[in-house]
This record gives structure tokens, C-alpha cells and sequence, in this order.
């Protein structure tokens, strides 16, 4: 598996290579709205030291990690989530269902995307240099890294969900910008948020949890929310495959 | 007539795909309740009750109305243009007896018309507008179509890059973040430092910031006419443009696609 992972990478390099212009391009646009974000949180903290709490290094650690978890998804299984809508519409998965690997997560890691890199790079330098200033015990620095990676599982799993929508409705695309508009609107301070929101996206789609969890670890704060979380992803990582599974027994190869 | 069924045909294609349309607008509408939680807790930390001369409720419609103008100010034309130029199906439409870019315009006002009516409304029934005397009425009427048709032409005027550029689609996230930050999208461009009050004449700021402010009945005539003199002003730059750039790039335009 790790060796067909490898292939897929490369081949993903070299396109990546081709489109040189298009790659520089993606970068910096995700450069732009990243410093937008900086912007707006900065007029928004230029009438106010703190915001329940929060202050402007804590907001700042909050965006970034929000922004570190997308990208990571980004680079990871974006381009493999948007090939897959087409594929599934066009009737083309034959050639991969015949290959002797699991076709769940072969479609997922199809191509990894090399201009998120950059940003994911980026961001991550920035959040390096956010936490230093912060200063997590190592314990806390641990379950921040733990909580970004079930972030990253949690978004996928959303993705994914939305993607394999496409066995069953077509046409409906904007139902693939969901879960990124749901990751966007979270990247706030939970708090902000009347209570029935708070607890709708702490707990029942805990996405808000996602973002602020992580968050709250890095300025040591800790929360019994990452095992929520933990097991909220894990839950929809199931229903994901289970939703696959299906949806092949629905996949006819015509499009 | 051959205009007005232009329009009509796109209102119908807006209207076509309602599931996406009404996905697209709860995701606004999500987005917009993001920054209003926001703006309203910024409020309450702050102690304040205006903050650059604008109150908590009006700030709520302010973000809400500048998020309608972001979908009346659209810059599809763009993408539009460029796809009959990159398929050289600009040839056909040149063919036909009409005005390409008078067709545009009815397309456009076509595509975003239920906006332009929840905008309408808004400006009738909550805005303090139509009931400040006939001058400040006819004169916001008057700032209103001046920037639709200012914004329309710097549309169309940047959409002309795509006889030399093979991809156009990076203006896109560009065009939108512009509209985010200079456009007072995010954060209404008041509450900036006084070093940066000249931004407000952008053309963004007159389609998002200016004409919000308007419905709010935060303009006063000198402003109105101050803003609707600078929306004439990028109208002139922008067609002066279109006279220019239009008939070289004919010239450079193959016809036969890419």
C-alpha cells in the first residue's frame, strides 16, 4: 500500500511540475486569504484587548490552527475528493475496482496536492512561532498535535461523506463546499455563538470543537472535548466507508 | 425586446438550479451570522455602542446587506467572456445583430435580479432613504444606478484580458478578496485608521461599502454626490478602456479557439 502511495505521489509531483504557473497561483491566493483573516482579527481586536477571553494571540493561534487543519486536508485529499465526483459520474471506477487494493482509500489518496503544501507549510512555520509565545506544557503541545490530526481525519470524513453523495444525487455541487464553508464559519471563538449553536457544533457536528480544541490545548487550556471529537471521527470515518460500500452496489459503469 | 428576453433567460438560469442557489445562500447566510457574532461580541467586550458612527443593530445590517450587494456585484462576465474567446465562440455571437455588451448587461442584471429585488425592498421598507425629500431620494436612485453601471463596465473592462490570457479563472479568488477587504465585505472600511479614509472611493467600496452605508442613511448628499462623481469618474476610466483595448483585441482574436 505504502508503495502504490509513493507512485501516486510522484505522479502527483510531476503534474504538479507541469502546471508550474498554477501552482505558484493556488499558493499565494491561500497566502491572500490567510492574511485577510489576519487583517479582519486584527480591526477586530483594535477596539478590544480581549474577546471572551481571547486575546489577539490566542485569536491568532485559533485561525492558524483552523487554517493548518484545512490545508492539511487540502494537500492530503482535496484533489483526490475532487477527482472522485467525476469519476464516480462518468462510470470510470471499473478500471480501479478491478486493482487489488482497497478502492476506499485508494480514490482518497488518488493525488496529493502540492500547492497547499506551501501554505500548509507556511501556516505551520507561523503556528510554530505562535506557540512559542504561548508556551504549552509538552503534555498539552502532544494533545494539540493529536487534536490537529483528528481535525484533519474529522474534515476528511466530511468530504468524504459529501463526495460518495454523488452515487446517488447529481448536480447538486454546492453540496461539496459544505463541509469547507462549515470549517470556515468554525474558526471562531465557540463563545461568540448563542448557546443552541454552541452546543450543536460542540457536540452534535462538533466542528466548532475541531477548531477550538486544538486551540485551547496550545494556550493550556485543556479539554475532555478532544475525546468527543476522537470519537465523533471515528464514528464518521465508519459511516464514510459504510456510505462507500453502498454506493458501490448502486454504481452502474456508464455514466 | 431581444434584450429583455436575454434577461429573462438568465433570471431563469439562476432560478434553474435551485438546489444550488439555496445551498449557496444559507452557506452566505452562515457566513454572514459568523461575522455578525463576531462584530456583536466586539461590541459588548468593547464597551462601546458605535464604533465608527455605527450602532450594534446597524452593523447587523450592514453585514447582511454587504453581503447581498456581494452577490448583486457579481464578476462572472469575466469568466463568461473568456470562455467564448478561449472556444472561439465570440465569432457567433459578433455575427449576430446585436450589441454583445449590451446583451452582457441584460445578462447580468438578469442573473442577479432576485438580489437586486431583496436589495429593493430592504431600501423601500427599512432603509430611511425614500423618506428624506425628493432630492436625497432621486439622488440615491440616481448613485445606485450610476455604480451598477460602473461596476458592470470595470467588469467588462477587465474581462477583455482574456483575448491575451489563455486562464483567466485566478481573477476569481483576486476579484473576491478585493471585494472582502477593500469592498467592506469583512469590516466596514470606516472603522480603519484615518490614514486609509481615500480607500472608500475604490470602485469595490462603491458597490459594497457606500451603497450599504446608503440604505442605512448614513450618506449625506454631499457624500451621495461626492460618491456618485467618483462612480461616474471609474464609469469614464472604464469605458475609456473598453474604446481602447476592444478593437486591438479583435484584431489579436483568432476566432478559431484554443
Amino acid at each position: 500500500m505504502l508503495k502504490i502511495y509513493r507512485v501516486l505521489v510522484t505522479q502527483s509531483l510531476a503534474e504538479t511540475m507541469t502546471y508550474r504557473v498554477t501552482t505558484v497561483l493556488t499558493a499565494l491566493f491561500g497566502v491572500l486569504f490567510y492574511a485577510i483573516e489576519l487583517i479582519t482579527g486584527g480591526v477586530y481586536f483594535s477596539f478590544t484587548p480581549t474577546i471572551y477571553g481571547w486575546n489577539f494571540l490566542d485569536y491568532l493561534n485559533l485561525i492558524t490552527t483552523a487554517n493548518l487543519i484545512s490545508y492539511a486536508y487540502q494537500f492530503l485529499f482535496v484533489a483526490g475528493h475532487e477527482n472522485l465526483v467525476d469519476q464516480i459520474l462518468d462510470g470510470n471506477l471499473d478500471y480501479s475496482l478491478l486493482r487489488p487494493v482497497n478502492s476506499y482509500w485508494f480514490h482518497a489518496c488518488y493525488r496529493v496536492d502540492f500547492p497547499s503544501l506551501v501554505t500548509l507549510l507556511l501556516t505551520g512555520v507561523i503556528e510554530g512561532v505562535i506557540l512559542s509565545k504561548l508556551h504549552p506544557t509538552p503534555l498539552n503541545l502532544c494533545l494539540y498535535l493529536v487534536a490537529v490530526v483528528i481535525g484533519i481525519g474529522f474534515v476528511f470524513a466530511l468530504n468524504q461523506i459529501m463526495v460518495t453523495l454523488a452515487f446517488w444525487v447529481d448536480g447538486l455541487s454546492a453540496l461539496n463546499g459544505l463541509p469547507e464553508d462549515l470549517m470556515d464559519a468554525s474558526a471562531r471563538p465557540a463563545k461568540i455563538y448563542p448557546r443552541v449553536i454552541q452546543q450543536l457544533f460542540l457536540w452534535v457536528i462538533p466542528s466548532l470543537a475541531i477548531t477550538n480544541v486544538p486551540a485551547q490545548f496550545g494556550h493550556n487550556r485543556p479539554t475532555w472535548l478532544l475525546l468527543w471529537t476522537a470519537l465523533v471521527t471515528g464514528v464518521l470515518l465508519i459511516l464514510s466507508y459504510i456510505e462507500w460500500q453502498r454506493g458501490l452496489l448502486k454504481y452502474v459503469s456508464a455514466n | 425586446m431581444k434584450y429583455w428576453l436575454t434577461c429573462q433567460n438568465a433570471l431563469m438560469a439562476t432560478l434553474a438550479y435551485r438546489g444550488n442557489l439555496v445551498l449557496h445562500l444559507l452557506m452566505t447566510a452562515v457566513n454572514v451570522m459568523v461575522t455578525i457574532f463576531m462584530w456583536l461580541a466586539v461590541y459588548s467586550f468593547s464597551g462601546r455602542s458605535d464604533i465608527a458612527g455605527i450602532q450594534p443593530n446597524q452593523m447587523v445590517i450592514y453585514l447582511i446587506v454587504v453581503n447581498v450587494l456581494a452577490l448583486i456585484f457579481s464578476t462572472e462576465p469575466i469568466f463568461k467572456f473568456s470562455g467564448l474567446v478561449r472556444s472561439g465562440n465570440l465569432s457567433v455571437v459578433l455575427m449576430r445583430p446585436i450589441n454583445y455588451f449590451i446583451q452582457s448587461f441584460w445578462d447580468y442584471l438578469g442573473r442577479a435580479l432576485p438580489f437586486l429585488v431583496i436589495y429593493g425592498l430592504a431600501t423601500g421598507f427599512i432603509s430611511p432613504v425614500l423618506r428624506r425629500g425628493l432630492l436625497y431620494g432621486l439622488s440615491s436612485l440616481v448613485l445606485m444606478g450610476l455604480t451598477y453601471g460602473m461596476f458592470f463596465l470595470m467588469i467588462t473592462a477587465i474581462s477583455l484580458c482574456s483575448f491575451w490570457l489563455v486562464q483567466v479563472w485566478p481573477l476569481r479568488p483576486v476579484l473576491n478578496a478585493l471585494f472582502l477587504l477593500l469592498g467592506g465585505q469583512a469590516f466596514p472600511l470606516q472603522v480603519l485608521p484615518p490614514a486609509f479614509a481615500w480607500l472608500i472611493y475604490n470602485p469595490f467600496s462603491l458597490a459594497g461599502n457606500q451603497l450599504t452605508l446608503l440604505l442605512l442613511g448614513k450618506l449625506s448628499l454631499n457624500q451621495i454626490l461626492l460618491a456618485g462623481g467618483w462612480a461616474l469618474g471609474w464609469a469614464v476610466v472604464a469605458l475609456g478602456i473598453l474604446k481602447v483595448v476592444w478593437p486591438r483585441g479583435i484584431r489579436s482574436y483568432e476566432g478559431v479557439g484554443s
